[in-house]
């Protein structure tokens, strides 16, 4: 994983990124935030838990995966900004 | 704030904990790499052979951060943010020295993705999956049409100056997809007994499916159709 995650900040250009900052923040925080709350409360109705056992379970959800995304990104030849 | 016996602040600290000590290992690890392998007058004691120094340096601060508490993870990043845009530090490489390095990096990753992979479907939990099967296909169905794009809106339409289009979006609304990292912090829990860690890791596996069939088969065919290729 260690090499996988190394690989992938060698691709992501700080000039690029520059631009998109403020959005990238919020996606890398708010969203991984949002994300598990609104998971934590489908799974708390659907398997009847409790709301932080639920919420462990959509904070386990929430990550991306960089192992499937970054060579996934690179073979597409995406748009930098968007890649 | 507290829920019951649960409480955020302890896990809260540990957390910032995490980060900040895996970001100022990886920024001094990383400059030290940098310096190692540029190509430069002044520096570069290993421009020939970056992929030693690499390995060296990295498994170096890997296993620091570790010990040390911070996030291993993050300070393996950070480090390859830094070597990616060494030319901000006023270094660099050699074109032939680059394409070395770029080649070494893309086979060792190829490599250890596969693994991973392989280790992931050795250990999918298929009793689990059976048992909460129905539950678990419409807490995916939430996860991807309506909590993705939610997300994606929340974070990206106050970003003015990002300037994101409509396309670009929907684009990362569609592409989401759920791996390695989610099912090393399922394994990790479903050992250690947590409460809600059955749930958690069946969770993740099919989460792993539908996203890897769904999303990451079509990526190319809805970036292509929203003009999102160079």
């Amino acid at each position: 994983m260690a090499l996988i995650l190394f690989h992938g900040g060698t691709g992501i250009s700080l000039r690029v990124i520059s631009g998109t900052a403020v959005g990238l923040g919020l996606l890398v925080l708010l969203g991984v935030l949002l994300t598990a709350i609104i998971v934590a409360l489908v799974v708390s109705s659907v398997f009847g838990v409790t709301f932080p056992v639920a919420l462990l379970v959509g904070a386990v959800l929430a990550a991306t995966d960089p192992a499937i995304l970054i060579p996934l990104c690179d073979r597409l030849r995406l748009r930098p900004k968007v890649a | 704030m507290e829920a019951g016996g649960f409480t955020f602040s302890g896990p809260a600290l540990q957390f910032t904990k995490e980060l900040v000590l895996g970001a100022l290992i990886g920024v001094v690890a990383g400059a030290v790499l940098c310096y190692a392998i540029s190509s430069t007058a002044r520096a570069g004691i290993w421009d020939e052979s970056p992929g030693v120094a690499i390995l060296a340096v990295v498994a170096l601060a890997y296993f620091s951060t570790e010990s040390l508490g911070g996030s291993s993870y993050l300070a393996t990043f950070v480090m390859g943010l830094m070597v990616g845009n060494m030319e901000m530090l006023g270094l660099g490489h050699h074109d032939e020295h680059a394409t070395l390095l770029e080649g070494f990096l893309g086979q060792v990753a190829e490599i250890a993705t596969l693994l991973v992979f392989v280790t992931l479907g050795l250990n999918l939990p298929f009793e689990a999956l059976g048992k909460y099967f129905f539950g678990e296909l419409l807490v995916m169905f939430v996860f991807i049409f309506v909590d993705r794009p939610i997300t994606v809106l929340a974070c990206l339409l106050p970003d003015r100056r990002g300037r994101w289009t409509g396309r670009e979006i929907a684009f990362i609304s569609c592409c989401r997809e759920t791996g390695v990292i989610p099912a090393a912090v399922a394994s990790l829990i479903l050992a250690r007994g947590v409460e809600g860690a059955e749930i958690a890791v069946s969770m993740v596996a099919l989460a792993v499916c539908v996203t890897l069939l769904l999303q990451a088969t079509t990526a190319g065919h809805v970036a292509r159709r929203l003009g999102l290729l160079e």
